[in-house]
């Protein structure tokens, strides 16, 4: 039997610009991955291809940004947080890329999540190796059970003002 | 009441919400008391969802997109009668949470929901859904409690720009 994550996350929409995602703490220390390995969801190509089906003609833009290749953290951290101090080099025409934002749901969730991004293999998770993936960290002494949404935009397109 | 929420914006696809705590703590502390307001959603003066989105600048009624989902409950939407949404239903259509499969197609209309602190990190905040006892979809905003803070709680159409 595997080790519990510190947190699960479930896919509850996907759009072709857009993912979210419910999180919940389950009393585990430490970081949970969300791996880009095209494994099954949660996963963050396989689950922006669903959304590229939903679509009504209208292409896989997330997809596209999420399949691009990273060779480190800051290529992550440009790609999926749109932090361009980390990394100089757009990595795609125009400097497209995502950016993650936390919506907390219960009150037990209120305070504490942390997102960020790295480098698959160098994540831990080297089925992701070669692409971005997000760091997640759940409430300090989360007791299990805190509820927050994760959303990961498209720069520069719906519900995305940057 | 500790936590109140005003409506600052409002267009036909998106509802901007001030969320102001004042630090004030009831004795015994109630988190449910001092850090939660309902946004309902009957018609009652602002707050108010439907109150809200039927002041938005220049919307006739049939120019309102973000209605729709608010409208879910005394419309009915998808398999769901009227007057029977549940809580489930009401996450679906106002926090595009539909892991439930309530609305089974992802082309029906619904709303996304976004908090953002307005100070440093000094009051937090979580929104949720519901509903009311006529089953109309309702927001739950919580806040952490003995600090005074603002922040703004957006209630956006899924797939609008709506800047």
């Amino acid at each position: 039997m595997g080790v519990t994550p510190s947190v699960t996350l479930a896919l509850v929409d996907s759009t072709p610009y857009r993912l979210r995602y419910l999180m919940t703490a389950t009393g585990q220390p430490g970081f949970t991955t969300l791996p880009n390995a095209l494994g099954v969801t949660p996963d963050l190509r396989t689950d922006a291809q669903a959304g590229a089906l939903s679509s009504v003609g209208s292409g896989a833009p997330l997809l596209e940004v999420l399949g691009i290749a990273v060779a480190d953290q800051a290529g992550a951290r440009r790609l999926l947080l749109g932090d361009v101090v980390a990394s100089a080099a757009p990595l795609l025409p125009g400097g497209l890329h995502a950016r993650a934002k936390i919506t907390p749901r219960n009150r037990g969730g209120l305070v504490g999540w942390a997102v960020d991004a790295d480098e698959g293999a160098a994540a831990g998770d080297p089925a992701s190796a070669g692409f971005g993936v997000y760091v997640i960290d759940p409430p300090t002494n989360a007791a299990g059970g805190e509820e927050a949404y994760l959303d990961i935009h498209l720069s520069h397109s719906e519900i995305s003002s940057e | 009441m500790a936590l109140t929420a005003a409506l600052v914006e409002a267009t036909p696809d998106r509802l901007r919400y001030l969320l102001t705590q004042d630090g004030v703590v009831t004795s015994p502390t109630n988190p449910d008391v001092d850090g939660l307001v309902v946004i309902g959603n009957d018609g009652s003066p602002t707050p108010d969802l439907l109150t809200d989105i039927q002041s938005a600048a220049g919307g006739s009624v049939s120019g309102l997109p973000l209605k729709t989902p608010i409208d879910a409950g005394r419309n009915g939407v998808a398999a769901v009668a009227a007057g029977a949404l549940t809580q489930a239903g009401a996450r679906a259509v106002l926090l595009s949470d539909d892991a439930a499969n309530i609305l089974g197609n992802d082309l029906t209309p619904r709303a996304v929901c976004e908090v953002t602190s307005r100070e440093d990190a000094v009051v937090q905040f979580a929104v949720d859904a519901n509903v009311d006892g006529s089953a109309n979809p309702v927001l739950e905003v919580r806040s952490s409690v003995g600090n005074a803070g603002t922040g703004y709680l957006d209630v956006h159409l899924r797939h609008t720009l709506d800047l």
